[in-house]
C-alpha cells in the first residue's frame, strides 16, 4: 500500500511539471498553430533564473516571482524579432525556433559554464500525507502546479482576454473581422506560454542538477502531453500530463530509464493512432 | 455617411479576381449584388474586410481610407461582416458570440445592445446555449446579431438565405428592413434568393467575371423577370 502511495505521489510530481510546461506549449501550439522548438529552452531559462538568484544571494521565492517575467520578456523578444515575420510559414518557424534553441543553450553555457548547478531545497523536510512521509517541496510543487492550472482555466473561461483567445482558436479570420487584434493576442499568448515554461524551470531546478540542456528533454515530453491530451484545451493538457507522467514514473520503477521513455513514446503513438484528436478533443 | 469602393483590383496571391470594381452606398440603403457563382461576389466582401490582396484601388468610409488596414481595424471603422456559411463560433455560447461582436465598438462597451435582443428574441431565450447547437436559421440570426453588436455603419451580408426555410428568409427580410428604417445602417447584400432581393433591395449591381456590368434602381427592381434573369444567366 505504501509503495502505491509513493508511486502515485511521484507520478503526480512528474505530471505537475509536465502540466505547467505543457500548458505553455498548448497555448502556443493550440492558439497560434506554431511548433516552437525553443519551448524547452524557456524551461532552462527559468531554471537558470533560480541559479542566478542563488549566486546573487537571492531566494527561491524571488526566483519563482522573477522567472515568469524573464520568460515572458524573452518570449516577447522572440515573437517581435522573429516569429511575427513567419506566421504564414510554419515550416520556417520550426527551423527558426530550433536555431533559437541552439543559441539560447550555447548562450547559457557561455554565461554559466557547462557544469551543473545544484540548487538547495527551498522547503526542507518531509510531511506525513495519507500514511507516508513525503518531501514537503514535492507536495508544494504539486499544489503550485494545480493552482496554476486552475488559474489559467479561470482566466480562459471568465476574462475578456480568455474569451478573445477562445474566439481566435476557433476561427482566426472571423475573430479579426469581429475587431479582435489577433496579432496582439498572438504576442500575449506567446509570452504567457514562455512564462509558464519558465515557471516550470524554477520548479524543476531543486529536484536535480541544473544543466544548459535541461529543457531539451521537456520539449519532446510536452509535445507528447499536448498531442496525446488533445490540442486546444486545458483539460487535455491535464489528462495528457497525468498519462505521460504516470506511465513514465510507473515504468521507471521496473525498467531502465531509456527503455521506459521508449515505451512511453510507443504508447503515445498507439494512443494517437486510435484517438488522433487526443484524449479530450477540442 | 458614404461608403465608397473605387477601381478595386484584388485577389488571392497572384490570382486576380476583382477587376476595377466600383460602388458607393449611402446610409439606409440596401444594395444588392447579383451574379452567378464564381463571379467574385464573396471575394469583394472578403477584400473589403481586408482578407485579400489588394493590387489597386481604394475602399473608403467618409474620408477614412480602409484600403491597407488590417481586418480588426476595418471592423473597428464600422464595417461588419456576415460571411457565407455564417461562421459563428460553435464552441462559444450565444451570449459569448454576441459579446465578441462588441469587440469592434470604439466606445469599448461590452454590453449587448437592447435592440439586438428585440430584433432576434429567439437568441435571448437561447443565450446560454453553445452556438454550434443552434439550427441553421438560428445560427444565421446569431451571425447577423453578432455583426450588429458592434454598432456598425455598413453591414456586409453574404447569402443570408442559404440553407434556410422560406418563412425564415421572409422574417430575415422584414428584420433587415426594420433595422435600416430604425438606424442609419447601410447593407451590402449578396443574394441569389429572388424573393429576398425583391423584398429588401433599394438598388442592385450585377457582377460578372470580377467586374460590375450593370446597375439598376427601384424601377428595374419591379421587373421580376429581368432580375431573375441576372441570377440564372
Amino acid at each position: 500500500m505504501e509503495g502505491i502511495t509513493y508511486l502515485f505521489l511521484n507520478a503526480m510530481t512528474v505530471a505537475s511539471i509536465l502540466m505547467v510546461v505543457g500548458l505553455g506549449l498548448a497555448i502556443i501550439y493550440g492558439l497560434m498553430e506554431l511548433i516552437n522548438f525553443a519551448h524547452g529552452e524557456f524551461v532552462t531559462i527559468g531554471a537558470y533564473t533560480l541559479v542566478a538568484a542563488d549566486l546573487l544571494g537571492g531566494s527561491f521565492w524571488m526566483a519563482l516571482l522573477c522567472a515568469p517575467i524573464v520568460g515572458a520578456l524573452f518570449g516577447i523578444l522572440m515573437e517581435r524579432v522573429l516569429i511575427r515575420y513567419l506566421y504564414d510559414r510554419p515550416l520556417a518557424v520550426i527551423l527558426a525556433t530550433w536555431g533559437v534553441s541552439l543559441i539560447i543553450r550555447q548562450g547559457i553555457q557561455l554565461t554559466f559554464g557547462a557544469k551543473g548547478f545544484g540548487v538547495s531545497d527551498p522547503l526542507v523536510g518531509t510531511m506525513s500525507i495519507v500514511g507516508v512521509e513525503y518531501p514537503v517541496y514535492r507536495l508544494f510543487l504539486i499544489v503550485t502546479a494545480l493552482s496554476i492550472m486552475a488559474t489559467c482555466y479561470l482566466i480562459i473561461r471568465y476574462t475578456r482576454f480568455g474569451l478573445d483567445v477562445r474566439t481566435v482558436i476557433q476561427d482566426r479570420e472571423m475573430a479579426a473581422c469581429m475587431g479582435i487584434n489577433t496579432r496582439r493576442i498572438n504576442l500575449m499568448a506567446f509570452s504567457a506560454g514562455s512564462a509558464l515554461a519558465a515557471i516550470g524551470g524554477v520548479l524543476i531546478a531543486p529536484l536535480g542538477n541544473v544543466l544548459p540542456h535541461l529543457g531539451l528533454g521537456y520539449l519532446a515530453k510536452s509535445f507528447f502531453v499536448v498531442i496525446v491530451g488533445g490540442v486546444g484545451n486545458i483539460a487535455g493538457v491535464a489528462a495528457g500530463s497525468c498519462l505521460i507522467g504516470g506511465l513514465e514514473t510507473f515504468f521507471n520503477y521496473h525498467i531502465p530509464v531509456s527503455l521506459s521513455q521508449a515505451l512511453v513514446l510507443i504508447l503515445a503513438i498507439v494512443i494517437v493512432r486510435y484517438r488522433p484528436q487526443g484524449i479530450i478533443p477540442k | 455617411m458614404q461608403f465608397k469602393v473605387s477601381n478595386l483590383c484584388a485577389g488571392y496571391g497572384h490570382v486576380q479576381v476583382l477587376n476595377q470594381v466600383a460602388l458607393s452606398m449611402d446610409k439606409k440603403e440596401i444594395l444588392v449584388i447579383l451574379g452567378r457563382n464564381g463571379m467574385g461576389k464573396t471575394t469583394l466582401m472578403r477584400t473589403i474586410m481586408g482578407s485579400c490582396n489588394i493590387t489597386a484601388g481604394r475602399v473608403c468610409i467618409d474620408d477614412q481610407e480602409l484600403t491597407r488596414l488590417q481586418s480588426f481595424e476595418i471592423a473597428r471603422a464600422g464595417i461588419a461582416y456576415v460571411p457565407q456559411g455564417r461562421r459563428i463560433f460553435p464552441k462559444l455560447t450565444v451570449k459569448e458570440n454576441l459579446i465578441v461582436g462588441t469587440r469592434s465598438r470604439v466606445d469599448g462597451k461590452t454590453e449587448i445592445p437592447e435592440e439586438v435582443w428585440s430584433y432576434f428574441p429567439i437568441l435571448h431565450d437561447r443565450q446560454g446555449q453553445l452556438g454550434g447547437t443552434l439550427s441553421g436559421g438560428q445560427q444565421q440570426q446569431l451571425a447577423i446579431a453578432r455583426a450588429l453588436c458592434g454598432n456598425p455603419r455598413i453591414l456586409l451580408l453574404d447569402e443570408p438565405s442559404e440553407g434556410i426555410q422560406p418563412n425564415l428568409v421572409q422574417l430575415l427580410g422584414r428584420i433587415l428592413l426594420q433595422i435600416v428604417k430604425e438606424t442609419d445602417l447601410a447593407v451590402l447584400l449578396v443574394e441569389q434568393n429572388l424573393d429576398l432581393i425583391l423584398q429588401t433591395a433599394s438598388r442592385y449591381l450585377v457582377m460578372e467575371k470580377g467586374t460590375i456590368l450593370h446597375a439598376g434602381g427601384p424601377e428595374e427592381l419591379k421587373d421580376e423577370k429581368k432580375i431573375g434573369a441576372f441570377l440564372t444567366i
